[in-house]
């Protein structure tokens, strides 16, 4: 509901002309007491002079007599926009005071449209406008910093997935449903240009989410794109800019030194590590230095000589010479909107092109339409058509994503010679070998990272077609609704491994048979390996709704029901060519049906096939519905329920029609008769209970089978034993209790709301040990667990000051504290309990869901190995201790492994045409576990790290470092120890700094007419941590030994409209 | 008015059609996935089967790693994981880390083939039983004999009729329903499961089949002779074998390979009745498993198998005889097994001649040509024990000689097994504890199965 605003405007004097310019003087009065307004901002012909009011309410220009466009705007009062012909008197302008219209704020929850006054749930509504002050080209990235309740995962295994007030399920699907437009968005939200969206709500609690029944127990985003609307003229907007990205550093990396490397190697050597592998028929790769110790041709001095020089080489030098590289992105938006009398129009199209700091480039394009317009008086036709088309083309390998065949790549390792010429690194067979090869019948063996990927590469396009329509009839109150929504996503990639790509070489050699006379047959032709797939997504939703919507006295009534299926198509094939010819795009044909000895190894195989093809389809039906009950649009009811069914295989039937409900009540204290609290004017008490369910498609009542290929044996198909047999599966559970206030104070200079929550997640799937002799594996997943989740979720908007300098803050700030209630632990053994480095579901009774526990250790004894205790004594029983022999109370328990305090803090100033934004994010009240050298990964993998220098090496160093002896043999269990000390466990609490977004609007007299304003700005992100609380530097979000930080960007841009 | 009736219409009756859910059923009953079923068809059940990655390649190679044919060097010991040690050394305990393949691939086919068992049961109701679906529930039973038989092998004692009833066997599902609990059988029940198994399968299962991948009459003849030879029945032992090798008794001449390649015995060549691969343990792999000279010295210069089966490594040797085509141990089921299982069985029957033909057939065709002279007129004890010689000789790396050593110490052979590790020696006594390798220690808790006896 949208208040009236009338304006008043005096005029005194009469009407002359003169072309000197005169001093005008005003005044600026509250029209409903003529009281004298201080700080209003007064601005005349678009840009041209501004003034602010003194105390007095006064002001004062010099300017032509003449007509002249006033606009006057203060916070609380309506803005007054009016032409007025100056004469030479003063005038007098009252300025009306603004109702605040809270119940102007609507919420969509994707069924239907709500004020935000009549709700009882817990919401956060995001503008189009706040989401638009970053960047990036994806929207689910923007809300990390803007978003209330909020979090990104970065320490658990499931990382970078979106929760909404923390976990609710343990192995259940954990990811928010996404609605855009109404309906569940499948596929990749990135193919969505943040311009075309004009709101976004997070649907948090019961009352909010229930309504989207079994897929909403993780919460719930709603996305509106822009619409037409109606009655405007014609406006467009173009946003552009440029995003400079800095290539990243590579050498905050913990990698262990070259030299310390070699140092390992040669040691390892003397004991003869690689013996068995160096007389290995199979000529596994060996490391330079390695082959160097083997080789007797060269002179120890010679040997020595090239050692030294490997101990100055570091890989990253060449990743970040040769593979690392500044990145770029453009974006390009355009909008256009119009309407007239009964129908309203929208059209965007959006380009962002951009290259990674690997080199792999990408664009996306996006074309956008929404048209809705009123076929008979009541009958409201609306359609929006969304095209977006994506391409993206693979660039240089990563750093870690190059290993050998004994792993890691060395840290010696060099891509090029000092010309620039690529150079070989040891990839599967050991490098003398392939050089003893003869070249005349092989191919050459050698794998080069340095030109690699320019024969070797990946292309994508994907095709994302929206089609939304929908009818909807309007009589008596009653609103009748159809919506039918299409979205057919498309996908192709082309993976093309010339002839030159290790890959194709490799299997070209290896498949490689010799004659009798020693002529070489090529069982895989000479020619690139093409391998191509494609899918198809296809969902397609129906949905039919009643509202009936009724106001009789005291009594406002809003009744919802609404049916709607869904189907949802999924297919997939991949294809592979052999021999294939990029000119004349002929393929040669393998022989597949017959195992060919191994060149090296001698050992038969077959041509891999890789050929499949897929298909799935999953359909939804569901009945909904919801009352909203008010009376005197004081006191609030609500109830919603829901029934889903779907076709997942061995759903009982009764579980498939499951139904999910939710209530709330509502009470806004401030529209009571004894309400009297002035500076509060606003004030809304809610509560709702409810639930929401979980449905995983993965879990089957039934054995099923999964069909793979075909048997090479016997030529017909195989299959697999997919899901074993559990009739007893249930839908997972959220029962979410919530209650909130709304408020309103301080004249609206002061708003936000406060929301307390408990959540259950019940039935939720958890493993449950069974004895492997079952053939089932060592578990199987069954509806056992359960956990609570409790927080507080807090939202303030303040305007710290108003005025010509405007300030204004929102603060997001949330608590989550998660408990494991029920769970079956599948182990006895304390190093499940301690996990590995990513947070592990903790599975402990009355612990957090993700907890870091540790094995208590004071350090080092006298020998650098790690103090342990077993039974309560010292021991280095290793196995024991790590395994049975330390209890979950010998462990120490340090707390939660995910934030317990999250949120961000949000700061908006204007001032003149200058505007700036800045986000900060925290996290705080969590733990993680940082990594450090495992002798055995290093020894059996190459994986080092650079506490490997901090190693004790001779007594007394247990004084100064944690770091335990390298021991030969390795003792696993020890290393496993070691990895799971107290002392490796820091504090992850930090502060981020988000976003900074630099605005400067540009006077509106700079343009003509036809450019109604135009802005430029700066914005940069990821700069980095403001303050964290562990010592070592780590930035606990990227704490792994191989992540690197996000890329620190730089954007201009510019927003014009005309 | 009448016009706007209508489109109020329209909306109205798409709801109601809707709400209504006629055809809702129907519309829910689509498979969610093409590629997933249940068991439904005999095709879905032959195409479990016919995953040969599960069901013929993925069988426990812990038998070969115990015995005697190979060592590894000190380097090799030490960089392997403590069971894989322990393992290696006979230890009492801690052979098998937790979650122990070896164990869970062997049931993991017994499961496979309790459900495809169920679901041909379920459809036993419905209708009378077509020849194909009995040879599927024939070739499922093989298969869940030969799990069964391997587990035996590997975590039971030597079989001894007078002790047999009393003795620990294995845990017998025979219920894909993973609810149910199975405590150990006895041994005696355990090897009467799979002698009964296979012979039930036999009437259904044809001559021979498109593959030796899949089971046949052969096949299972051949196991019944392995499953009675490992419990001193000769009789029986004698008579299976005699039964395969009358469908298929061919024996490959050595002189026909090309002993300088690599693998130079190709994958389901003519001798192989039946296809299955062990997965071998760390210790166990081509390049590790140096061949124990004492083995390598009982070939003579005209044994081709001496070229055939070792290849230098170093100073040492390295097994490349595997009947696979590859480095993967070949542990179904050949003629050259069964005829030397016939021929031990003769001989004990003492039916010398007999006996003799067939260890000279075996023979002639593995040394050069012309240069075997038979053997004629040994005494029953000298056959025996050129039997024994030359079965270890050509089994090598097939996993038998683990339960031979078993069944002959048994017999009263006395065969000490001994490994020498950075310097220190460990034995194997006769008739041990230790021959029956303790059961993963997680199995132990997770079941609360009885332990062997240590």
């Amino acid at each position: 509901m949208k208040y009236f605003i009338s304006v008043l405007m005096i005029l005194l004097g009469s009407i002359m002309s003169a072309l000197a310019q005169k001093p005008f003087t005003g005044k600026i009065v509250n029209e409903a007491n003529a009281s004298a307004l201080a700080n209003a901002i007064i601005n005349i012909d678009h840009g041209k002079l501004s003034d602010e009011s003194d105390h007095n309410g006064q002001f004062s220009f010099s300017i032509n007599h003449g007509p002249h466009q006033f606009k006057i705007s203060l916070f609380n009062y309506s803005t007054l926009d009016t032409l007025i012909n100056f004469t030479g008197q003063s005038i007098i302008f009252k300025l009306k005071p603004a109702i605040h219209q809270l119940d102007d704020v609507t919420v969509n929850t994707g069924y239907q449209k709500l004020g935000k006054e009549k709700l009882t749930g817990a919401y956060q509504q995001i503008s189009g406008k706040v989401l638009n002050e970053q960047v990036g080209s994806s929207v689910m990235n923007r809300l990390e910093a803007i978003g209330n309740g909020l979090s990104i995962d970065r320490e658990s295994f499931n990382r970078e997935r979106i929760n909404i007030r923390g976990v609710s399920t343990f192995s259940g699907p954990g990811n928010v449903l996404v609605v855009l437009d109404n309906f569940p968005y499948e596929g990749s939200l990135d193919n969505l240009n943040p311009n075309d969206v004009e709101s976004i709500s997070i649907l948090k609690d019961a009352a909010a989410t229930s309504i989207w029944g079994s897929r909403a127990g993780n919460g719930v985003i709603v996305i509106q794109t822009k619409k037409g609307k109606y009655n405007q003229p014609l406006s467009i907007s173009a946003n552009l800019n440029n995003t400079f990205k800095q290539a990243p550093d590579l050498y905050r990396l913990p990698q262990i030194s070259s030299s310390d490397y070699i140092d390992l190697e040669l040691n390892l050597f003397k004991k003869g590590f690689y013996q068995a592998d160096y007389n290995s028929p199979n000529k596994p790769a060996l490391s330079p230095v390695v082959e160097l110790m083997y080789n007797n041709t060269i002179s120890q001095a010679e040997k020595e000589a090239r050692i030294a020089s490997y101990r100055n080489k570091d890989v990253r030098d060449d990743f970040s010479k040769y593979f690392y590289q500044n990145g770029y992105v453009q974006q390009y938006y355009v909008q256009a909107a119009a309407g007239g009398k009964g129908y309203g129009w929208t059209a965007s199209a959006g380009y962002d092109d951009s290259r990674s700091e690997l080199n792999a480039l990408s664009n996306r394009l996006s074309l956008r339409y929404a048209l809705n317009f009123d076929l008979l008086k009541n009958l409201k036709f609306d359609v929006s058509l969304l095209y977006t088309g994506s391409n993206s083309n693979t660039g240089k390998t990563a750093y870690g994503s190059i290993t050998s065949a004994t792993g890691s790549l060395y840290p010696y390792a060099s891509f090029a010679d000092e010309s620039g010429n690529a150079l070989p690194v040891a990839k599967d067979y050991s490098m003398n070998y392939i050089n003893s090869l003869s070249t005349s019948r092989l191919l050459d063996w050698h794998y080069y990272p340095l030109s690699n990927d320019e024969y070797q590469r990946t292309k994508s396009h994907q095709d994302d077609i929206n089609i939304n329509t929908g009818l909807s009839y309007q009589w008596n109150g009653f609103s009748a609704t159809l919506l039918y929504r299409l979205q057919r996503q498309t996908g192709n990639s082309n993976l093309l491994q010339e002839l030159g790509s290790y890959s194709t070489r490799n299997l070209i050699n290896s498949y490689t048979q010799l004659n009798n006379n020693g002529t070489p047959v090529y069982k895989i032709p000479l020619g690139a390996i093409d391998d191509r797939s494609t899918s198809l997504l296809r969902a397609q939703d129906l949905r039919a709704q009643l509202n009936y919507t009724k106001r009789i006295a005291m009594h406002g009534i809003d009744v919802m029901a609404g049916a709607e299926r869904r189907e949802q198509l999924g297919s997939g094939n991949n294809f592979r060519s052999y021999g294939f010819n990029t000119n004349t795009l002929s393929i040669t044909p393998v022989d597949y049906t017959t195992a060919f000895p191994n060149y090296v190894t001698g050992s038969s195989a077959y041509i891999p096939d890789r050929q499949g093809i897929s298909q799935t389809q999953n359909r939804y039906v569901s009945i909904y519905g919801n009352v909203s009950y008010d009376y005197q649009e004081q006191y609030l009811l609500y109830g919603s329920a829901r029934r889903d069914a779907t076709n997942f295989f061995g759903v009982n039937t009764n579980d498939k029609w499951k139904p999910l409900w939710s209530a709330g009540i509502g009470w806004i204290i401030s529209k009571a008769s004894f309400y009297h609290i002035q500076s509060v004017d606003f004030l809304k008490l809610r509560l709702s209970y409810g639930f929401s369910g979980n449905a995983d498609p993965n879990q089957a009542g039934l054995t099923t089978i999964q069909y793979g290929g075909t048997s090479v044996y016997t030529q017909s198909p195989y299959a697999a034993i997919d899901k074993k047999a559990n009739p007893d599966l249930k839908w997972e559970t959220v029962q979410t209790t919530n209650i909130g206030i709304d408020f309103n104070a301080l004249n609206g200079r002061l708003s936000g709301s406060i929301d307390g929550y408990i959540k259950r997640g019940k039935d939720l799937l958890g493993v449950y040990p069974i004895d492997y002799t079952t053939g089932v594996g060592n578990f199987i997943t069954k509806n056992v667990a359960a956990m609570q989740g409790k927080g507080i979720d807090v939202q303030l908007n303040s305007l710290n000051t108003q005025g010509r300098f405007k300030w204004q803050s929102t603060l997001n700030f949330s608590t989550n504290q998660t408990k494991v209630t029920d769970y079956y632990l599948l182990t006895t053994n304390a190093y499940d309990w301690v996990g590995s480095s990513t947070a592990n579901i903790s599975g402990i009774v009355g612990s957090p869901v993700y907890s870091i526990y540790a094995f208590k250790s004071p350090g080092l004894d006298a020998t650098g190995d790690p103090i342990a205790y077993l039974k309560g004594s010292v021991s280095k029983d290793y196995t024991s201790i790590t395994q049975t022999g330390t209890s979950l109370d010998e462990l120490k328990l340090f707390g939660s492994a995910l934030p317990t305090v999250f949120g961000n803090l949000q700061n908006r100033i204007n001032y003149k045409g200058f505007s700036l934004q800045v986000s900060i994010s925290f996290k705080l009240g969590y733990y993680f576990r940082r990594q450090s050298i495992s002798y055995s990964r290093l020894v059996s993998s190459g994986i080092g790290h650079s506490d490997y220098s901090l190693r004790w090496q001779k007594a007394g160093d247990e004084l100064n470092t944690n770091v335990p002896a390298f021991i030969y043999p390795n003792n696993s269990a020890r290393d496993v120890f070691y990895a799971g000390t107290e002392g490796l466990v820091e504090r992850g609490d930090h502060i981020r700094f988000q976003y900074a977004n630099l605005g400067y609007k540009l006077p509106d007299h700079w343009f003509g007419k036809s450019i109604h304003s135009a802005e430029i700005y700066l914005n940069t992100t990821n700069l980095g941590i403001l303050w964290r609380a562990n010592k070592k530097g780590i930035d606990p979000d990227y704490a792994s030994p191989t992540t690197l930080l996000p890329t620190k960007t730089l954007s201009a841009g510019c927003r014009i409209n005309l | 008015m009448k016009r706007y009736q209508k489109i109020i219409l329209c909306p109205a009756i798409l709801f109601l059609s809707l709400i209504s859910f006629q055809g809702c059923k129907k519309y829910l009953d689509v498979k969610p996935d093409q590629q997933l079923s249940t068991i439904e068809t005999t095709e879905d059940m032959q195409a479990l089967l016919d995953n040969y990655l599960k069901i013929n390649f993925n069988d426990p190679g812990v038998a070969n790693s115990c015995t005697d044919d190979y060592y590894v060097t000190n380097d090799v010991f030490n960089a392997r994981a403590e069971q894989d040690r322990n393992l290696y050394l006979w230890k009492p305990d801690n052979n098998f880390a937790p979650l122990s393949p070896q164990w869970a691939s062997s049931y993991e086919v017994v499961y496979i083939c309790n459900s495809i068992l169920d679901a041909a049961a379920q459809k036993n109701g419905h209708i009378t039983l077509d020849a194909k679906l009995k040879n599927i529930i024939a070739q499922s039973r093989f298969h869940r004999s030969k799990a069964f038989l391997n587990v035996i092998s590997i975590w039971t004692k030597a079989y001894n009729e007078g002790s047999a009833a009393v003795d620990l066997g294995i845990p017998l599902r025979l219920d894909a329903d993973f609810n149910k609990t199975f405590v150990r059988a006895s041994l005696a029940e355990s090897y009467d499961q799979v002698l009964n198994d296979l012979k039930a399968a036999i009437a259904d299962l044809p001559v021979k089949d498109v593959s030796v991948i899949r089971p046949s009459k052969a096949a299972a003849y051949g196991l019944l002779s392995r499953t009675y030879l490992q419990m001193r029945n000769y009789v029986q032992a004698g008579l299976y074998a005699d039964s395969a090798l009358q469908i298929q008794k061919t024996i490959m001449d050595f002189n026909t390979l090309n002993a300088s390649a690599n693998f130079p015995i190709a994958q389901q060549n003519a001798e192989v009745l039946f296809d299955s691969r062990a997965v071998a343990t760390a210790t166990g792999s081509q390049a590790r498993a140096l061949v124990n000279p004492e083995l390598y010295n009982l070939y003579g210069n005209n044994d081709l198998r001496k070229t055939v089966f070792f290849k230098a490594s170093g100073t040492a040797y390295i097994f490349k005889g595997y009947y696979a085509g590859g480095p993967s141990i070949f542990n179904g089921v050949a003629t050259d097994e069964l005829l030397l299982t016939r021929a031990e069985c003769l001989t004990r029957l003492n039916r010398i001649s007999e006996a003799l033909a067939d260890i000279n057939l075996l023979l002639t065709n593995r040394y050069k040509k012309n240069t075997f002279s038979p053997y004629v007129g040994l005494t029953q004890a000298a056959l025996l024990a050129l039997i024994k010689i030359e079965r270890r000789k050509e089994l090598v790396f097939r996993t038998l000689r683990w339960g031979d050593i078993k069944r002959w110490n048994v017999e009263g052979d006395g065969i000490v097994l001994s490994r020498t590790v950075n310097g220190e020696q460990t034995t194997l006594a006769p008739n041990s504890l230790r021959y029956a390798l303790p059961i993963p220690e997680d199995v132990i808790t997770l079941s609360g199965m009885v332990q062997n006896p240590k």
